[in-house]
């Protein structure tokens, strides 16, 4: 009979040899035929070596646990091992998905390799690919928009969150980012910073400038109608050009 | 404390115009007595109608002027804008209490100039003295209620960084390590356990204490970063670097660890081939600066995590040292990130420790 193969993923070395040690005392008849240290690594073992089981660590360099298995899915088995990632323990648990929790408790991983023994006698390597769309769903991705601005500066590039600025406003060939801490120019122009920051956030309230809305401690309003916009902890003001004036129109 | 009579950012509600009516009342009758009492004026009657017209009139002056008071940056055209309400508060009153005291005051003006005057002088006198008290109390509040709201997010800041020392990834990854250590590599388990010991002790050193010296801080940082060094190899290496000079420089405990944190967490785990972290503090002119900077994958215009940890420090420095603290978020040379803070070099500790 043909053994049983199986890989460890996990970019804690320690933590691979470990499992490497338990699996070999719980399971001796399986082959543990390579491991991999990162998420690049073990879809190249996947793909080239297709063994019949992956352990694989969840938050790894590279490409996480859930994207090597969604990039592989069918191919193997997949065993999720991970310390305390509450958003997929959570998925975990609602589906029927083998997970370890580390540290590696004895009783519990012999319950999984009963349970993947069952699976591979039953020869069918189900169909995890709406699962693993939910757990993708459930890990917490790149965000959409933009988060960090990188102004140049003479002695080197200070990087600004996003959400601590309170506007940004165009002058000539620049834009400046006002913050706590000061103006900052950067090359970016106004127009291509509204298409990439949250318009949630971030509004247009001038030809010339768009404020983070959550910055705004109120907004004024004079006898001949102009609106201008104060902040919280900061001096400056913005006024707001008669085409925008309909944002903050009382509700 | 009670709620101020006069508030200059708070809207006057219908209670608190009430107390400052039976406040203008109480004042007002004072005064009059005051100015009786010295043989000034024509007998109590008519000094209690004129102070309590001329007293109303300058509150009434106040109140109008608030809310372009409100709007004014500098504090001298504020002080103008105070001292003309006054003048014409003074002004007014003096003639209302003319009328409520059956004198014709175009005759009053004409007539009877030196008792003008002399009522006039007391209107700008008490109207001067009352008005500085209270905006001066009410300031003075304003101040407390401004410092009380920075110290409840500093608190709630420190609640969260404790909270996140014992982050259950950090704590369940290091225990895994320990027992994975335990029987192959005895004395790096041993190791670990001791450094993860220390680790812990500084957390909850770091609940009691308000400062630090920066070496002990610096030893703390250093058994954290040993976790790491065990858990992620050769991926990982470090450098601390602080002068024997700065190594009583008072800092609050665990300041730096969620900017180390944030090295490892954002910068070096998530890079294939690992880096290096380097701690540096320098001693310049009347201040600290400690650079805390590593080699990993750095910051990208989406990257998401270390607001929080960042946050946290900032806010922290802003409690303790004002606008002397500060923190510059940079990209280091030639990748990663670098994050600068200066704190004031204090030796000395305010608290018994």
């Amino acid at each position: 009979m043909k053994p049983i193969r199986a890989i460890i993923a996990d970019d804690e070395e320690t933590l691979r040899a470990a499992l490497r040690r338990k699996l070999e005392v719980q399971w001796p008849e399986l082959e543990i035929v390579a491991e991999a240290g990162d998420g690049e690594q073990a879809l190249r073992l996947l793909t080239d070596l297709r063994p019949e089981i992956a352990f694989l660590d969840i938050t790894m360099p590279g490409l996480s646990g859930i994207e090597v298995a969604q990039q592989t899915a069918g191919t193997s088995l997949f065993v999720f091992v991970t310390a305390h990632d509450e958003y997929a323990v959570e998925a975990f648990e609602s589906e029927a998905i083998d997970y370890l929790l580390k540290p590696v408790a004895d009783d519990r991983l012999h319950k999984t390799v009963a349970r993947l023994k069952t699976r591979l006698a039953a020869k069918t390597v189900p169909d995890l690919s709406a699962v693993l769309e939910r757990l993708s769903l459930a890990v917490p991705k790149t965000p959409a928009h933009l988060q960090w601005i990188k102004a140049q500066q003479k002695d080197g590039v200070r990087l600004i969150a996003v959400k601590d600025v309170y506007f940004f406003r165009s002058t000539d060939k620049y834009t400046t980012v006002r913050t706590r801490d000061g103006e900052f120019l950067i090359r970016k122009p106004l127009k291509d910073l509204e298409q990439e920051l949250d318009p949630g956030q971030f509004w247009r309230v001038h030809r010339a400038a768009i404020v983070n809305v959550r910055m705004i401690s109120k907004v004024d309003r004079t006898i001949a109608g102009m609106r201008t916009i104060r902040f919280v902890n900061l001096p400056d003001t913005l006024a707001v050009s008669r085409a925008f004036a309909h944002l903050f129109k009382q509700m | 404390m009670a709620e101020p009579l006069f508030s200059i950012y708070q809207p006057f509600t219908a209670r608190r115009l009430l107390r400052s009516i039976a406040a203008n009342l109480v004042i007002n009758t004072v005064i009059a007595l005051i100015i009786t009492a010295i043989g000034v004026g024509k007998g109590f009657t008519v000094t209690f109608i004129f102070s309590q017209c001329i007293g109303f009139s300058i509150f009434g002056a106040n109140l109008a002027v608030l809310p372009f008071y409100r709007r004014l940056r500098r504090s001298g055209s504020q002080a103008l804008l105070i001292v003309t309400a006054i003048i014409a508060g003074a002004l007014v009153g003096t003639m209302l209490g003319a009328l409520a005291n059956g004198i014709d005051p175009l005759l009053f003006f004409r007539d009877r100039s030196d008792y003008f005057l002399q009522i006039l002088i007391f209107a700008l006198l008490f109207g001067f003295v009352i008005s500085g008290m209270s905006i001066a109390l009410a300031l003075l509040s304003e101040e407390k209620v401004r410092r009380l709201e920075l110290e409840k997010t500093a608190v709630e800041a420190e609640l969260r960084l404790l909270q996140s020392q014992i982050e259950p990834h950090f704590l369940f990854n290091t225990l895994s390590n320990v027992l994975g250590l335990i029987d192959t590599d005895k004395d790096r388990a041993r190791s670990m356990l001791e450094s993860f010991t220390s680790f812990l002790r500084a957390s909850l050193v770091a609940s009691r204490e308000k400062t630090v010296p920066l070496g002990q801080e610096m030893d703390t940082i250093r058994s954290y970063l040993d976790i790491f060094t065990v858990r992620m190899g050769t991926r990982l290496r470090y450098r601390i670097d602080i002068p024997d000079d700065i190594r009583q420089c008072r800092v609050p405990p665990l300041l730096l660890q969620p900017l180390v944190e944030n090295a490892v967490k954002h910068g070096l785990e998530p890079s294939v081939g690992g880096g290096v972290i380097s701690i540096i503090g320098e001693r310049i002119p009347g201040r600290v600066r400690i650079t805390v900077s590593d080699t990993g994958i750095g910051l990208h215009e989406k990257s998401a995590g270390t607001g929080v940890g960042l946050e946290n420090v900032r806010k922290r420095l802003e409690l303790l040292h004002g606008s002397a603290g500060t923190l510059v978020l940079e990209e280091n040379e030639p990748t990663g990130v670098k994050v600068s803070i200066h704190i004031p070099y204090e030796a000395n500790s305010g608290d018994h420790s």
